[in-house]
């Protein structure tokens, strides 16, 4: 019996290249061995003249003759997937049923089907995975729950692994089904203020600025210049040196941000692999801002370090809040898997800066996991625009290896730090809790 | 975030009970010598060990384990059909358990795999019970006598000739 040897180890592993609509078969080669089986018993039974052993080996022979008439089964199946909710918000379950009819003309005895799962989701309960057996237009359902997160989720082709009834041979298949794809996008809501750097448009808003007008903050006095508006004449001082004198305020202007996520290789870093990755936090975080700053009357725009191009120009209004939302729930560029391509950053940072509105100032979401992107927003600052840090910190004490990347972390907000560039350190608190903490220190 | 949590891939429940009780209905047909006997329960503690673990080799071993005691039943007289049952029960709870850990490792125990398991199980017994039927059945009227062996070893070398012909 040791010679029906095991096949070849299968499962999911085995089918990883195989593309959408591809077929392949294969022979398992389970029952290998079992004619052996069939001789050692007859042998045994004719040497000592044991009819039985001879009949017994008989059973062996049946196994092996229907092993060895295998043929891989035909492989011709529709999936119909449906999914309870299609446009979730951000931590619902959705139902996902999918139902496998066999459109051939044969029975399919042996029938796996493993779901083609978003890779973004997990599943929360149920299987994706169904063994079945099917006659000609016959089918079964299967049902499992997934967790949504932020994105578009499209469903990945199933495979599907017929076998014929000895389980030797073997058709796979992946099946397509139709496009359902999840869209979950979150709602921007406001949270806490940023302190913005003093690089304004022209157009007013609420940053102060260090250029005398009106306004409601002191900057200075001077000397009157006919046409100054009377509310501004300093009477104080006219009273007691005769002088005419103008109060000038800190004006208030509107600036234009464009809120720059870092979603390069180098910042997907979780604390595990269920734990939210930095870049999943630096998209929250963008979200958060677009909406606290548009509602202090700036232009805001959304760009991504990236080697897939991701860029809204600063705007306002209420459409643009929607691409905003969008942009942030959906944009290949910000998906919470990491990208395949490298990011090169001197292509990209030129390319960057020449969209980049001249006036425009930079507020970065960066877990700041690598110096390349240190130097990278020096340049931007050094370019004249003016460069914010808000940095989602991925790092824990747990060993050696996390508290030597959060000391290397800590360095790099330091450096940016010295170099004039506010750093603002993201821990594991409330968004609100860091800028109000960032607003304190201001 | 991460895709697919990794699935519980411990042998299917199924299966698992169908093997182990086909296993000991093997065993019960060795009752025919204590040695048979004996070689039979470390064969089905074997498997009872693969089925828990969801070892293959495991299960292989202890479906020799359990061969080794049908042919020394045989080798000491015990009836046909006794001999005959226990072969094909021997053989089903190889199949039917290894196929078990097989569906567990790919599916998982999360998944739906009942009806899958229930027909492999069923065409098993189905495949085993033909030709020990009309094995038994051909050596009752036959009589069991001397002649029965060479006729016996005529048919068997050409079925295994027309069968095993690539």
């Amino acid at each position: 019996m040791a010679a029906m040897a095991a096949g070849p180890s299968e499962g999911e592993g085995t089918y990883a290249d195989l593309g959408p609509n591809e077929t392949i078969t294969r022979r398992t080669e389970r029952w290998r061995g079992v004619s052996a089986l069939a001789l050692v018993a007859g042998a045994a039974g004719v040497l000592a003249s044991q009819a039985a052993l001879v009949v017994a080996g008989a059973v062996g022979v049946a196994f092996a003759a229907l092993a060895n008439a295998a043929r891989p089964p035909e492989l011709s199946l529709a999936l119909e997937r449906s999914v309870s909710d299609a446009d979730p918000d951000p931590g619902d379950s959705v139902t996902v049923t999918v139902d496998v009819t066999n459109t051939g003309e044969s029975s399919l005895p042996d029938l796996r089907v493993i779901d083609g799962v978003p890779p973004a989701l997990g599943v929360e309960s149920g299987s994706p995975r169904l063994g079945t057996a099917l006659r000609p237009g016959e089918s079964a359902t299967f049902s499992y729950e997934v967790a949504v997160a932020r994105g578009s989720h499209a469903f990945e082709p199933a495979l599907a692994v017929a076998r014929d009834v000895s389980g030797t041979a073997e058709r796979a298949r992946r099946v397509t089904a139709d496009a359902t794809p999840l869209t979950c996008v979150p709602t921007l809501e406001a949270a806490g203020e940023l302190p913005l750097r003093a690089q304004t448009t022209g157009q007013p808003g609420r940053v102060l600025t260090e250029i005398g007008g009106s306004g409601v903050a002191f900057h200075t006095t001077r000397e009157y210049r006919p046409g100054d508006p009377l509310s501004r004449l300093d009477w104080n001082g006219l009273a007691k040196t005769g002088e005419l004198t103008t109060v000038d305020f800190r004006e208030e202007r509107a600036a234009s941000v464009v809120l720059l996520i870092d979603a390069r290789e180098q910042a997907y870093r979780a604390l595990g692999p269920d734990a939210e990755s930095a870049v999943e936090r630096s998209v929250r975080a963008a979200g958060s801002l677009y909406g606290a700053l548009t509602d202090e009357e700036n232009r805001v725009g959304i760009a991504a370090l990236s080697p897939e191009p991701c860029w809204l120009a600063p705007g306002v209004g209420t459409a643009h809040r929607a691409q905003a939302q969008e942009l942030l729930a959906t944009h290949p560029a910000l998906a919470s898997t990491p990208p395949e391509g490298t990011y090169y950053p001197s292509i990209r940072g030129r390319r960057l800066r020449r969209r980049l509105p001249d006036d425009a100032q930079l507020v970065v979401c960066s877990p700041l996991c690598d110096d390349g992107v240190v130097r990278l927003l020096q340049r931007f600052d050094a370019a004249g625009h003016r460069v914010t840090v808000v940095s989602p910190d991925p790092t824990d004490g747990a060993t050696p290896g996390r508290r030597l990347a959060g000391v290397e972390r800590r360095l790099r907000l330091s450096t940016l730090r010295s170099a004039g560039i506010p750093a603002l350190d993201w821990r594991d608190e409330p968004l609100a809790t860091a800028l109000a903490r960032a607003g304190r220190s201001a | 975030m991460t895709a697919t949590p990794p699935i519980d891939d411990s042998p299917a429940r199924v299966s698992t009970g169908f093997a182990l009780a086909a296993s000991l209905a093997g065993t019960l047909g060795l009752a025919a010598s204590t040695a048979s006997l004996a070689l039979g329960l470390v064969g089905v503690v074997l498997v009872a060990l693969g089925l828990a673990r969801g070892w293959r080799a495991a299960v292989t071993l202890g479906g020799a384990g359990l061969f080794c005691g049908v042919v020394l039943a045989g080798l000491v007289g015990a009836p046909a059909g006794v001999v005959v049952f226990a072969t094909a029960a021997t053989v089903v709870a190889w199949d039917v358990a290894t196929f078990g850990i097989e569906v567990g490792a790919e599916l998982g125990r999360e998944a739906d795999t009942r009806r899958l398991e229930l027909v492999h199980a069923g065409a098993s017994v189905v495949v085993a019970a033909i030709p020990a039927g009309l094995g038994v059945a051909l050596f009752r009227i036959a009589g069991g006598g001397p002649s029965f062996v060479p006729v016996a070893l005529l048919c068997g070398a050409v079925i295994l000739v027309v069968v095993l012909r690539p």
